[in-house]
């Protein structure tokens, strides 16, 4: 009787090591990728100070310009609305254009705004910059804010949402 | 323009919180689900919708409109959701087709949803 108890024991045992193990393999292959995807949202892989330059994604990335407009700068369409603000920033950049699309997010540390998308609210960019980040010259990134917003740092994220860059306001 | 059944037009004010992102919506009327109608865009809710930014405006479905007959009396239940909306909350806003906030009418003027800071 004692040996059968035993041998069940240890066949109980065996059982929930494989158990542990295949739990374990199921986490590290499933879902391992997947946490790897959110972290990259929340932390970037390049943070650059203000006024200094940082190299990401094989480019050198710099704040250049920031410029407020308390109107719409399209002559179509509906105004600003009421108690917002447009932050037109333009980011230098050096070395060859990467071949992805992005996006602009800009953040006061607690909130996230996207960039102005194509029908927005964003101005023509001037000569030698553009809105897309797979033409070269300067990126220019327009954000719709409430006016009392502060903002202090800008993320360049790809399509899933990774931060490529942040840059220091 | 006419509805296959009834056009019911919900109008909402949606405020973003902590990221810009794009609402969805659908309405449960009964037994039914539906999905909001694009024939009236760009008058109609589904744009983008930013942190501290109030968006009003209306969703609008085309429902069966035996559903929406007086004395029919059916559940209606208007959920919201960004993203894919999976392992996420939605926004969920039940009461039903005799509740004092249905109004029923013959014609509706759709105007643009209106953003405001809020």
């Amino acid at each position: 009787m004692t040996g059968r108890l035993s041998a069940l024991r240890q066949r109980n045992a065996v059982g929930a090591v494989v158990a542990a193990a295949a739990f374990g393999v199921l986490v590290t292959i499933d879902l391992a990728p997947e946490w790897s995807a959110y972290r990259r949202t929340v932390e970037p892989e390049t943070v650059v100070a203000k006024g200094h330059s940082g190299v990401a994604d094989g480019q050198i990335w710099k704040v250049a310009s920031v410029r407020h407009l308390d109107r719409s700068p399209v002559d179509y369409g509906p105004g600003l609305p009421e108690g917002a603000v447009l932050l037109v920033v333009h980011l230098d950049r050096s070395g060859p254009a990467a071949q992805r699309v992005c996006e602009g997010v800009i953040t006061d540390g607690r909130r996230r705004w996207k960039s102005e998308g194509i029908g927005g609210f964003s101005p023509r960019p001037p000569d030698g910059a553009t809105t897309l980040c797979s033409e070269p010259g300067q990126l220019q990134l327009t954000f719709l804010l409430p006016r009392e917003a502060v903002p202090t740092a800008v993320d360049v994220t790809n399509l899933e949402g990774g931060i490529m860059v942040r840059l220091a306001l | 323009m006419q509805a296959a059944g009834q056009w019911a037009v919900i109008e909402t004010a949606l405020q973003g919180t902590r990221t810009t992102e794009l609402p969805h919506a659908e309405l449960v009327v009964g037994p039914n689900t539906y999905s909001p109608s694009d024939l009236f865009s760009p008058n109609t809710l589904g744009a983008a919708i930013s942190p501290q930014f109030t968006q009003r405006g209306a969703w609008v479905f085309d429902v069966a409109s035996a559903l929406l007959a007086p004395g029919a009396e059916q559940q209606m239940t208007l959920r919201v959701w960004v993203d894919d909306g999976r392992l996420d909350s939605r926004l969920v806003i039940r009461m039903t087709t005799d509740d004092p906030h249905v109004i029923r009418t013959h014609a509706v003027d759709l105007e643009p949803p209106v953003a405001s800071v809020s």
